[in-house]
Protein backbone atom coordinates (compact mmCIF):
# COMPACT_ATOMS: atom_id res chain seq x y z
CA UNK A 1 0.00 0.00 0.00
CA UNK A 2 1.06 3.58 -0.73
CA UNK A 3 -0.15 5.94 1.99
CA UNK A 4 -0.34 9.84 0.85
CA UNK A 5 -1.00 13.31 1.98
CA UNK A 6 -3.01 15.61 -0.58
CA UNK A 7 -3.41 19.91 0.09
CA UNK A 8 -5.73 20.48 -2.41
CA UNK A 9 -7.30 24.09 -3.35
CA UNK A 10 -11.06 23.27 -4.23
CA UNK A 11 -11.92 26.60 -5.54
CA UNK A 12 -8.73 26.74 -7.81
CA UNK A 13 -8.59 23.06 -8.72
CA UNK A 14 -5.29 22.95 -8.21
CA UNK A 15 -3.16 20.44 -5.88
CA UNK A 16 -0.79 22.30 -3.88
CA UNK A 17 0.83 19.18 -2.10
CA UNK A 18 1.59 15.58 -2.37
CA UNK A 19 3.79 13.82 -0.46
CA UNK A 20 4.09 10.03 -0.02
CA UNK A 21 4.54 8.12 3.47
CA UNK A 22 5.84 4.64 4.45
CA UNK A 23 2.61 3.77 6.71
CA UNK A 24 -1.02 5.11 7.11
CA UNK A 25 -0.07 6.46 10.69
CA UNK A 26 2.89 9.03 9.38
CA UNK A 27 0.44 9.70 6.74
CA UNK A 28 -2.16 10.55 9.12
CA UNK A 29 0.14 12.56 11.74
CA UNK A 30 1.53 14.77 8.57
CA UNK A 31 -2.52 15.46 7.66
CA UNK A 32 -2.63 16.48 11.42
CA UNK A 33 0.57 19.08 11.42
CA UNK A 34 -0.69 20.05 8.11
CA UNK A 35 -4.08 21.30 9.26
CA UNK A 36 -2.15 23.02 11.95
CA UNK A 37 -0.56 24.65 9.34
CA UNK A 38 -3.28 25.99 7.13
CA UNK A 39 -5.76 25.95 9.70
CA UNK A 40 -9.06 25.11 8.56
CA UNK A 41 -10.33 27.15 5.36
CA UNK A 42 -13.02 26.11 3.49
CA UNK A 43 -11.48 25.80 -0.16
CA UNK A 44 -8.69 23.65 1.24
CA UNK A 45 -9.06 20.10 1.66
CA UNK A 46 -6.35 18.18 3.67
CA UNK A 47 -6.53 14.18 3.57
CA UNK A 48 -4.51 11.36 3.80
CA UNK A 49 -5.68 8.35 1.55
CA UNK A 50 -4.32 5.23 1.43
CA UNK A 51 -4.02 3.44 -1.95
CA UNK A 52 -2.41 0.18 -3.93
CA UNK A 53 -0.44 2.36 -5.38
CA UNK A 54 -0.17 6.55 -6.73
CA UNK A 55 -1.83 4.92 -10.37
CA UNK A 56 -4.71 3.79 -8.28
CA UNK A 57 -4.97 6.71 -6.36
CA UNK A 58 -5.82 8.76 -9.52
CA UNK A 59 -8.41 6.28 -10.50
CA UNK A 60 -10.30 6.21 -7.04
CA UNK A 61 -9.93 10.24 -6.15
CA UNK A 62 -8.95 11.91 -9.73
CA UNK A 63 -10.56 14.63 -8.77
CA UNK A 64 -7.56 15.90 -7.03
CA UNK A 65 -5.48 15.46 -9.97
CA UNK A 66 -8.08 16.34 -13.28
CA UNK A 67 -10.07 19.30 -14.20
CA UNK A 68 -13.27 19.53 -14.66
CA UNK A 69 -12.96 18.94 -18.23
CA UNK A 70 -10.66 15.60 -18.04
CA UNK A 71 -13.23 14.41 -15.51
CA UNK A 72 -15.48 14.79 -18.05
CA UNK A 73 -14.21 13.45 -20.91
CA UNK A 74 -12.94 10.56 -18.93
CA UNK A 75 -16.38 9.36 -17.97
CA UNK A 76 -16.88 10.01 -21.78
CA UNK A 77 -14.73 7.88 -22.59
CA UNK A 78 -15.55 5.36 -20.12
CA UNK B 1 -10.23 -2.37 -9.81
CA UNK B 2 -11.79 -5.74 -9.80
CA UNK B 3 -8.41 -7.98 -9.57
CA UNK B 4 -9.45 -10.88 -8.92
CA UNK B 5 -12.90 -12.78 -8.18
CA UNK B 6 -10.82 -14.10 -4.69
CA UNK B 7 -11.69 -16.40 -2.13
CA UNK B 8 -14.65 -16.40 -0.06
CA UNK B 9 -12.91 -17.39 3.41
CA UNK B 10 -14.72 -16.02 6.26
CA UNK B 11 -13.01 -12.81 7.97
CA UNK B 12 -10.84 -14.23 11.29
CA UNK B 13 -13.27 -12.39 13.42
CA UNK B 14 -11.20 -12.99 16.56
CA UNK B 15 -8.94 -10.18 15.68
CA UNK B 16 -12.45 -7.91 15.48
CA UNK B 17 -13.66 -8.96 18.85
CA UNK B 18 -11.35 -7.36 20.35
CA UNK B 19 -12.94 -3.99 21.73
CA UNK B 20 -10.97 -0.87 20.71
CA UNK B 21 -13.10 1.45 23.26
CA UNK B 22 -14.07 4.48 21.35
CA UNK B 23 -11.47 7.33 23.62
CA UNK B 24 -14.42 9.94 24.03
CA UNK B 25 -18.00 9.31 25.28
CA UNK B 26 -20.99 10.14 23.36
CA UNK B 27 -21.62 12.70 25.64
CA UNK B 28 -18.75 14.53 25.37
CA UNK B 29 -18.54 13.87 21.56
CA UNK B 30 -21.67 15.77 21.02
CA UNK B 31 -20.04 18.63 23.45
CA UNK B 32 -16.82 18.51 21.48
CA UNK B 33 -18.91 18.55 17.62
CA UNK B 34 -20.90 21.72 18.93
CA UNK B 35 -17.84 23.37 20.12
CA UNK B 36 -16.25 22.60 16.97
CA UNK B 37 -18.70 24.85 15.01
CA UNK B 38 -19.56 27.11 17.42
CA UNK B 39 -16.90 29.67 15.66
CA UNK B 40 -15.38 29.49 12.18
CA UNK B 41 -12.15 28.97 13.77
CA UNK B 42 -12.35 26.08 16.48
CA UNK B 43 -10.25 26.06 19.18
CA UNK B 44 -7.17 23.85 18.72
CA UNK B 45 -7.62 21.71 22.05
CA UNK B 46 -10.89 20.84 20.18
CA UNK B 47 -9.38 19.85 17.09
CA UNK B 48 -6.94 17.83 19.07
CA UNK B 49 -10.03 16.23 20.33
CA UNK B 50 -10.65 15.28 16.78
CA UNK B 51 -7.88 14.49 16.13
CA UNK B 52 -7.71 11.75 19.05
CA UNK B 53 -10.80 10.63 17.70
CA UNK B 54 -9.91 10.16 14.31
CA UNK B 55 -6.62 8.65 15.23
CA UNK B 56 -8.23 5.55 17.20
CA UNK B 57 -10.28 4.65 14.07
CA UNK B 58 -7.19 4.74 11.72
CA UNK B 59 -6.25 0.43 12.94
CA UNK B 60 -9.78 -0.41 12.57
CA UNK B 61 -9.95 1.57 9.20
CA UNK B 62 -6.53 -0.24 8.16
CA UNK B 63 -7.94 -3.87 9.23
CA UNK B 64 -10.90 -3.53 7.21
CA UNK B 65 -9.08 -2.82 3.81
CA UNK B 66 -6.70 -6.09 4.29
CA UNK B 67 -9.86 -8.31 5.10
CA UNK B 68 -11.38 -6.51 2.15
CA UNK B 69 -8.47 -7.16 0.11
CA UNK B 70 -7.73 -10.79 1.40
CA UNK B 71 -11.72 -12.28 1.40
CA UNK B 72 -13.01 -10.19 -1.34
CA UNK B 73 -10.46 -9.51 -3.37
CA UNK B 74 -10.44 -6.22 -4.29
CA UNK B 75 -8.79 -3.41 -4.06
CA UNK B 76 -9.60 -0.04 -2.34
CA UNK B 77 -8.37 3.49 -1.30
CA UNK B 78 -8.97 4.60 2.31
CA UNK B 79 -9.27 7.30 4.03
CA UNK B 80 -10.14 9.55 7.63
CA UNK B 81 -12.41 11.75 6.85
CA UNK B 82 -11.01 15.66 6.28
CA UNK B 83 -11.43 18.08 9.06
CA UNK B 84 -12.86 20.62 6.69
CA UNK B 85 -15.80 17.85 5.61
CA UNK B 86 -16.29 16.97 9.01
CA UNK B 87 -16.71 20.63 10.69
CA UNK B 88 -19.28 21.11 6.72
CA UNK B 89 -21.40 17.96 7.77
CA UNK B 90 -21.85 18.52 11.24
CA UNK B 91 -22.97 22.43 10.27
CA UNK B 92 -25.24 21.06 8.16
CA UNK B 93 -26.77 18.75 10.87
CA UNK B 94 -26.73 21.52 13.85
CA UNK B 95 -23.28 20.26 15.24
CA UNK B 96 -24.41 17.71 17.74
CA UNK B 97 -23.81 14.58 15.52
CA UNK B 98 -20.40 13.72 15.86
CA UNK B 99 -20.74 10.40 17.57
CA UNK B 100 -23.60 9.52 14.57
CA UNK B 101 -21.40 10.07 11.38
CA UNK B 102 -21.16 6.96 9.72
CA UNK B 103 -18.11 7.70 7.17
CA UNK B 104 -15.14 9.23 9.35
CA UNK B 105 -13.45 5.87 8.23
CA UNK B 106 -14.34 5.33 4.95
CA UNK B 107 -13.50 2.84 1.78
CA UNK B 108 -13.97 2.77 -1.96
CA UNK B 109 -14.48 0.15 -4.14
CA UNK B 110 -14.48 1.04 -7.49
CA UNK B 111 -15.76 -2.54 -10.10
CA UNK B 112 -14.82 -2.59 -14.07
CA UNK B 113 -18.51 -4.08 -14.29
CA UNK B 114 -22.13 -3.75 -13.70
CA UNK B 115 -24.67 -3.65 -11.25
CA UNK B 116 -24.41 -7.62 -10.93
CA UNK B 117 -20.93 -7.37 -9.71
CA UNK B 118 -22.05 -4.48 -7.37
CA UNK B 119 -24.29 -6.95 -5.83
CA UNK B 120 -22.20 -9.28 -5.86
CA UNK B 121 -19.14 -7.62 -4.06
CA UNK B 122 -22.01 -5.46 -1.54
CA UNK B 123 -23.40 -9.62 -0.70
CA UNK B 124 -19.62 -10.73 -0.13
CA UNK B 125 -18.92 -7.86 2.23
CA UNK B 126 -21.89 -8.29 4.47
CA UNK B 127 -21.00 -12.11 4.69
CA UNK B 128 -17.18 -11.10 5.56
CA UNK B 129 -18.08 -8.24 8.45
CA UNK B 130 -21.25 -10.23 9.31
CA UNK B 131 -19.52 -11.40 12.40
CA UNK B 132 -18.78 -8.31 13.84
CA UNK B 133 -20.09 -6.77 17.11
CA UNK B 134 -22.73 -5.62 15.46
CA UNK B 135 -24.42 -6.43 12.05
CA UNK B 136 -23.38 -4.65 8.40
CA UNK B 137 -25.99 -2.22 7.19
CA UNK B 138 -26.77 -1.76 3.25
CA UNK B 139 -27.82 1.54 2.28
CA UNK B 140 -28.11 1.62 -1.38
CA UNK B 141 -28.41 5.15 -3.43
CA UNK B 142 -29.28 3.97 -6.45
CA UNK B 143 -32.45 3.17 -5.56
CA UNK B 144 -32.72 6.33 -3.87
CA UNK B 145 -29.91 8.65 -5.02
CA UNK B 146 -29.17 11.95 -4.11
CA UNK B 147 -28.52 14.59 -6.62
CA UNK B 148 -27.70 12.20 -9.22
CA UNK B 149 -25.30 9.92 -6.82
CA UNK B 150 -25.26 6.44 -6.88
CA UNK B 151 -23.62 3.89 -5.17
CA UNK B 152 -23.87 1.15 -2.94
CA UNK B 153 -22.85 1.96 0.51
CA UNK B 154 -22.14 -0.81 2.76
CA UNK B 155 -21.66 0.13 6.73
CA UNK B 156 -19.55 -2.46 8.88
CA UNK B 157 -18.81 -2.30 12.61
CA UNK B 158 -15.14 -3.98 12.74
CA UNK B 159 -14.51 -3.49 16.48
CA UNK B 160 -17.32 -1.42 17.02
CA UNK B 161 -16.47 1.33 14.67
CA UNK B 162 -18.27 2.24 11.70
CA UNK B 163 -16.62 1.98 8.63
CA UNK B 164 -18.57 3.13 5.56
CA UNK B 165 -17.97 1.11 2.29
CA UNK B 166 -18.31 2.63 -0.95
CA UNK B 167 -18.97 0.57 -3.55
CA UNK B 168 -19.39 1.77 -7.27
CA UNK B 169 -19.46 1.09 -10.83
CA UNK B 170 -17.00 2.51 -12.63
CA UNK B 171 -20.14 4.74 -14.58
CA UNK B 172 -20.95 5.57 -10.55
CA UNK B 173 -17.59 6.46 -9.90
CA UNK B 174 -16.60 8.64 -12.80
CA UNK B 175 -19.76 10.68 -12.74
CA UNK B 176 -19.52 11.21 -8.75
CA UNK B 177 -15.97 12.40 -9.48
CA UNK B 178 -16.80 14.80 -11.83
CA UNK B 179 -19.87 15.74 -9.77
CA UNK B 180 -18.08 16.25 -6.76
CA UNK B 181 -15.25 18.31 -8.64
CA UNK B 182 -17.93 20.75 -10.04
CA UNK B 183 -19.50 21.14 -6.45
CA UNK B 184 -15.61 22.62 -5.34
CA UNK B 185 -16.15 25.26 -8.44
CA UNK B 186 -19.93 25.97 -8.22
CA UNK B 187 -20.74 25.43 -3.96
CA UNK B 188 -20.49 22.30 -2.34
CA UNK B 189 -24.25 22.92 -1.80
CA UNK B 190 -24.83 21.32 -5.15
CA UNK B 191 -24.90 17.87 -3.94
CA UNK B 192 -27.81 18.84 -2.01
CA UNK B 193 -29.67 20.21 -4.37
CA UNK B 194 -28.87 24.21 -3.88
CA UNK B 195 -28.38 26.45 -6.53
CA UNK B 196 -24.82 27.29 -8.00
CA UNK B 197 -22.88 29.95 -6.08
CA UNK B 198 -21.66 31.74 -9.49
CA UNK B 199 -21.93 31.00 -12.99
CA UNK B 200 -26.06 32.13 -12.77
CA UNK B 201 -28.68 30.35 -15.32
CA UNK B 202 -25.88 28.67 -17.61
CA UNK B 203 -24.34 26.51 -14.46
CA UNK B 204 -28.14 25.28 -13.44
CA UNK B 205 -28.18 23.96 -16.97
CA UNK B 206 -25.26 22.58 -16.73
CA UNK B 207 -25.78 20.54 -13.20
CA UNK B 208 -29.59 19.75 -14.79
CA UNK B 209 -27.69 18.10 -17.54
CA UNK B 210 -25.21 16.42 -15.16
CA UNK B 211 -28.31 15.16 -13.30
CA UNK B 212 -29.43 14.11 -16.52
CA UNK B 213 -26.34 11.87 -17.15
CA UNK B 214 -26.80 10.35 -14.01
CA UNK B 215 -30.01 9.10 -14.94
CA UNK B 216 -29.04 7.81 -18.35
CA UNK B 217 -26.26 5.89 -16.87
CA UNK B 218 -28.95 4.21 -13.96
CA UNK B 219 -31.13 3.33 -16.89
CA UNK B 220 -28.50 1.84 -18.64
CA UNK B 221 -26.83 0.09 -16.10
CA UNK B 222 -30.51 -0.82 -14.19
CA UNK B 223 -31.34 -3.23 -18.24
CA UNK B 224 -27.63 -4.70 -17.75
CA UNK B 225 -25.57 -1.84 -19.42
CA UNK B 226 -21.71 -1.17 -19.27
CA UNK B 227 -19.28 1.01 -21.18
CA UNK B 228 -19.73 2.36 -23.54
CA UNK B 229 -22.15 5.10 -22.85
CA UNK B 230 -25.22 5.60 -25.09
CA UNK B 231 -25.06 8.36 -28.03
CA UNK B 232 -27.69 10.36 -26.17
CA UNK B 233 -25.89 10.34 -22.99
CA UNK B 234 -22.58 11.02 -24.42
CA UNK B 235 -24.60 13.86 -26.37
CA UNK B 236 -25.91 15.55 -23.10
CA UNK B 237 -21.75 15.12 -21.44
CA UNK B 238 -20.58 17.06 -24.80
CA UNK B 239 -22.76 19.83 -24.09
CA UNK B 240 -21.14 20.06 -20.32
CA UNK B 241 -17.85 19.56 -21.51
CA UNK B 242 -17.78 22.65 -24.38
CA UNK B 243 -20.16 24.49 -21.51
CA UNK B 244 -17.06 23.81 -19.27
CA UNK B 245 -14.55 24.95 -22.19
CA UNK B 246 -16.55 28.15 -22.82
CA UNK B 247 -15.70 28.76 -19.04
CA UNK B 248 -12.51 28.28 -18.93
CA UNK B 249 -12.35 30.53 -22.22
CA UNK B 250 -14.22 33.09 -20.39
CA UNK B 251 -12.14 33.04 -17.09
Amino acid sequence: MAHFLLIYDRKAGKLLRKQEFASDAEALDARFAAEAEYGVQENIEIVAISAASEDELMKSHGRYFLTSEQLGRRLAAA
Amino acid sequence: MLLSSGGSSHLGLTRYNQAVPRPISNSALARLGKRLVATDQPEQSDVDGLHVLLSAYSPVLASAVDAVARDIGVVSASRIKNTGTILEKLRRQGGHTLSSIQDLAGLRVVIDAGRAEQDRVVERLMTTFSGASRAPRIVDRRAKPVQGYRAVHVIVYPDRFPVEIQVRTRWQHQWAEWFERLADQYGRGIRYGEPPLEGGDAAQQAIDWMLEVADQIAVAEESGGTPPLGFITLQLLDSVINWLGTRQQGS
